[in-house]
């Protein structure tokens, strides 16, 4: 007669399987020192977390570095975290405003080579043009990167999480810490640098329809 | 939102132009359908070059997006775990370079340090040598690039570090510690900056915990 094997189950007894568990409550563990949640929350949050880390800084190496300084932070922090907050835009918080505070510091390194970075965009700005539609991701990250120098961090923030990420204006407000209106402000003021910078240093993939110049100009008054 | 069921904007549909307006115009709201509409623009490249040639900045949806697989979120958990260690181990409230040296393996630098002090106050019962013989293999081994330093015998008397940090702050290249307090009165915490006679890359920072009631 056939026996059959036992399934292994490598969950004790009446516990959860980590991924049966919301955000919340894999952070409600965390807050219990659970260190198997820490684990599960970098399984769930490395990605979502580095691709927009990486989109304010630009750099993956960077981003790696504050991703994993994020974790540290929220288990460091994990009794403070409030069960009435969105699970996502604390951990998002965190990461973001480290981003913040790394952007900062690295623009006021990089200010005493600004003439040596000048040279070399010249030279990096040699090639042959096409449609700004058309163009590749990693041309159209190289183009964002010089244009959003002339964001402040927050406005260049708001811009990648809120139009890049999609994410709402009241979660990109609870992510960056400030109201809806000063999110929509810092919106409307990045597309506006953008534009312009975009005319003045690549007026090739500035091709503005009539409407856009209209708009332009009204935006302007 | 495809083709094969919508009319192409702009090029048919004259809600393109309208769509747009509000990002030229604070005062206006987002208009109904705008999500989808941008959703739509990622995967239409014909919409999408007539909107960008209104405004843009709409092209900057097209950023690059990262590709993390297995291995990188399992190097994660293990360097969040590394950096977690190294700074219940020493205290450390640093920034990002903490992360940078822990994910590239420097992380048992300043551990190292801490357990080799901890030996030494131990077995000289209070004398300290600052930077003990380092032959033996594994990772102690890698700690070969650093210059052993003799001190003098006053210094190697004395029952604590006080003394070789002013013994060492009269050579020429000695930058001076930071001395972090910690939980513990009785334990304190010494930070040398890299590039000193200790080490020779500046982005690595020795720390010497000193803890009496360590038992090694």
């Amino acid at each position: 007669m056939p026996t059959t094997r036992p399934t292994l189950v490598y969950s004790a007894p009446g516990v959860e399987p980590w991924a049966d568990r919301s955000d919340l409550e894999v952070l409600q563990a965390l807050a219990r020192d659970e260190e198997d949640a820490l684990n599960e929350l970098i399984q769930r949050k490395t990605k979502p977390l580095i691709q927009a880390v990486y989109r304010i800084l630009g750099d993956l190496e960077e981003s790696r570095d504050v991703v994993q300084m994020s974790f540290v932070r929220i288990w460091e922090n994990r009794t403070k975290f409030d069960p009435q907050w969105s699970p996502n835009t604390w951990i998002f918080r965190i990461a973001t405003n480290l981003a913040i505070d790394l952007l900062r510091a690295r623009r006021t390194r990089e200010r005493s080579s600004d003439p040596v970075r000048r040279h070399l965009r010249q030279v990096a700005d040699n090639h042959s043009r096409r449609e700004f539609a058309c163009l590749e991701r990693r041309e159209v990250m190289e183009i964002f990167e010089r244009l959003a120098s002339k964001l402040t961090e927050k406005q260049r923030a708001v811009f990648l999480l809120r139009e890049v990420e999609g994410r709402s204006s009241q979660e990109v407000a609870e992510i960056v810490g400030c109201r809806e209106s000063t999110v929509r402000n810092h919106l409307f003021n990045a597309r506006k640098v953008l534009r312009q910078e975009l005319i003045q240093h690549y007026p090739e993939y500035a091709a503005i329809s009539p409407q856009g110049r209209q708009g332009l100009a009204e935006e302007g008054r | 939102m495809s083709h094969a069921t919508q009319p192409t904007f702009g090029a048919t549909h004259p809600a393109l132009e309208e769509l747009l307006e509000h990002r030229f115009d604070p005062s206006l709201p987002q208009p109904e359908g705008w999500d989808e509409f941008v959703a739509h623009l990622d995967e239409c490249s014909s919409c999408r070059a007539r909107a960008v040639e209104i405004d843009p900045t709409l092209g900057f949806r097209r950023l690059p997006t990262v590709e993390v697989d297995a291995s990188d979120i399992a190097a994660m958990v293990q360097s969040v775990a590394v950096l977690r260690r190294n700074r219940e181990l020493t205290g450390a409230q640093g920034g990002i370079e903490e992360a940078r040296q822990a994910r590239s393996g420097r992380w048992w630098f300043p551990a190292v340090a801490a357990l080799a002090v901890g030996m030494g106050l131990g077995m000289a019962g209070g004398g300290v040598p600052l930077a003990p013989e380092m032959s033996t293999g594994g990772v102690a081994g890698n700690l070969s690039s650093l210059r052993t330093t003799t001190l003098p015998g006053e210094v190697r008397d004395a029952a604590s570090l006080d003394a070789v940090v002013d013994a060492l702050g009269a050579s020429d290249n000695f930058n001076e510690p930071v001395l972090e307090g910690v939980e513990n009165p009785a334990a304190r915490i010494y930070q040398f900056r890299g590039n000193t006679s200790l080490a020779e890359d500046e982005t690595i920072a020795v720390a010497f915990v000193i803890d009496p009631t360590i038992d090694v």
